[in-house]
């Protein structure tokens, strides 16, 4: 959580539904490879479309691999942003805590002078 | 053409014919729909997250991470293969899958109405020919006849085709009219013929053992029990045809009544003395049984395989018909069952139910051709179909091997013995 980029953890909920998308495609080709070849179709047309069917099904698990790779690079890319985040608030803190402290030494400073003249 | 000598097989349907079941299709066609319907509506909601605004403005923090996702996603999108071109191309397969089916069931309907009329039609003008020259030559209307018939066996489809139009009670009656009794069948003991006792080893040796049965007596059939070399059994069941033509009720199981009940694929006395017979000679259902008919008893085979199959008594895995008029019925044969229907292609017999065998992956026919000019020699087992299995064993056509592969099993048996029974009708 950032005040600079809403939530990291959408981001991890999108590769996430992405990766369903893969799953889905996966059992998808495997029913339609099973339903192909089970079908009571023999002929040489038969043969050419179970071929075609073929084709396409490795098309849907090369696919899905694919959309893996997008889910797992959006998963390093929120990654990434995190640790952008992170380092920009432990930055902007310890500035912030360094102001402080530069603050107070100038009071202590201020308060020591004005005590050595009789303030 | 009755010379010994090899002569050319064509044939249809088998493993390497044509098969195809609409409602099969149909329900692939439709899941393929699905399919399309889907990986589109998946690609147009994942199209969505390259133009996410979270996404966009978690670029400023990281904007090579941004870059490489949505260069991944892209691709998984739109790049070759990717979800917009499959959800097309399953489209297209369901478009491509209705339109076979729907040419399939065309065809066929087609086919059922036309085979006879244009396989008759196409031989009609040589078969009269050949009918003209016999009757000029010999002056007998009889040779002519019978010349024009074993010229073109397959006008006969188009007779019974026609017969097919008469109206269906009087087909009805004809069926009641056959009494068929119950089978009665006793038992004749080991046959120690030189061709009964050796182990058939092709489809020829199959044949001798049937045209050996068929020189038995009325209603005589054999269960060959092969014993092989690793303990296991399997079983060849030959079953000869017609011997009687006794339209009236009488003991002959082969007679008329079988005949017509068998061609209609009702269940037939001789259908049941032949599993009775099964039984008798210790067939079990873990012992794979092949049936072999000639002509009528092709029919009484094809019958039995579907009843015992259904009922799981015995385990039919193959029969061989040779002169048998299966085109109807072996339609209804279970897939777990081949069938191979050895046709000779100048034979009458055949053609009786004027409907071609189906185009199945499980029922090949073999045409042989063996035309002697004579009706009942090119019907006769010694004649015609005796040679005609062998030139099916040496036939290259790839269903005929796959057949003849799947039986391997019949041909490698190291002792046989076979039992005769006869089965007679009662009442």
């Amino acid at each position: 959580m950032s005040f600079l980029f809403e939530d990291t953890a959408e981001l991890h909920a999108i590769a996430h539904r992405i990766r369903s998308h893969a799953d889905a495609l996966r059992s998808r080709a495997a029913a339609l490879a099973t339903r192909a070849e089970t079908a009571r179709w023999h002929s040489p047309g038969a043969t050419a479309f179970r071929e075609r069917v073929r084709h396409v099904t490795a098309s849907m698990r090369a696919a899905a691999g694919r959309l893996d790779n997008a889910a797992d690079a959006l998963d390093r890319h929120a990654n990434q942003v995190h640790h952008v985040i992170e380092d920009f608030e432990s930055f902007a803190a310890g500035v912030v805590s360094g102001g402080v402290g530069i603050v107070k030494g100038i009071g202590g400073a201020v308060d020591s002078a004005l005590g050595a003249v009789g303030l | 053409m009755g010379s010994p000598r090899p002569q050319p097989v064509s044939v249809r349907g088998g493993s390497d014919g044509t098969e195809a079941h609409y409602d099969d299709m149909i329900e692939a066609a439709r899941l393929f729909g699905h399919a399309a319907t889907d990986t589109g509506g998946a690609a147009i909601s994942l199209h969505a997250y390259l133009l996410d605004p979270g996404i966009y403005s978690s670029g400023l923090l990281d904007p090579v991470g941004t870059g490489r996702f949505e260069a991944e996603l892209l691709d998984a999108l739109d790049g070759p293969g990717g979800l917009t071109w499959l959800a097309a191309e399953c489209g297209l397969l369901d478009l491509d899958l209705r339109a076979a089916a729907a040419a399939y069931l065309a065809a066929d309907r087609l086919d059922t109405t036309a085979h006879g009329l244009l396989d008759g039609a196409v031989g009609l003008p040589g078969a009269l020919l050949h009918g003209a020259e016999e009757l000029v030559i010999t002056g007998s209307i009889s040779r002519a006849g019978n010349r024009v018939l074993t010229s073109d066996p397959a006008l006969l489809d188009e007779l019974v085709n026609g017969l097919a139009a008469l109206p269906g009670p009087l087909a009805v009656g004809l069926d009641a009219l056959m009494w068929d009794g119950h089978a009665v069948v006793r038992e004749q003991g080991a046959d120690p013929n030189r061709i009964a006792t050796a182990p058939p080893r092709d489809l020829a040796g199959v044949m001798a053992g049937l045209a050996l049965r068929n020189h038995g007596r009325h209603g005589e059939i054999d269960v060959r029990m092969l014993s092989h070399a690793d303990g296991r059994r399997s079983v060849i069941v030959d079953i000869p045809g017609t011997k009687s033509w006794d339209p009236r009720p009488n003991s002959d199981i082969t007679s008329l009544a079988t005949d017509v009940r068998a061609l209609a694929g009702h269940n037939t006395s001789y259908q049941q003395g032949v599993l009775t017979a099964l039984e008798r000679a210790g067939v079990t259902p873990s012992d794979d049984v092949m049936l072999v008919g000639h002509s009528e008893g092709g029919m009484v085979a094809v019958n039995a395989a579907i009843g015992s199959s259904a009922v799981r008594r015995f385990r039919v895995t193959h029969v061989v018909t040779a002169g048998s008029p299966i085109g109807t019925i072996s339609g209804r044969m279970p897939r777990g069952v081949r069938v191979l229907a050895l046709e000779n292609a100048a034979d009458l017999v055949p053609h009786l139910d004027g409907t071609a065998n189906p185009d199945k992956v499980n029922v090949t026919t073999a045409t042989i051709h063996r035309n002697h000019g004579n009706v009942l020699r090119n019907h006769d087992i010694d004649d015609s179909y005796l040679p005609g299995a062998t030139d099916v064993d040496g036939c290259p056509d790839a269903s005929v091997k796959a057949f003849l592969a799947s039986a391997d099993r019949f041909f490698d048996a190291t002792r046989v013995r076979t039992d005769r029974f006869v089965i007679t009708r009662g009442y």
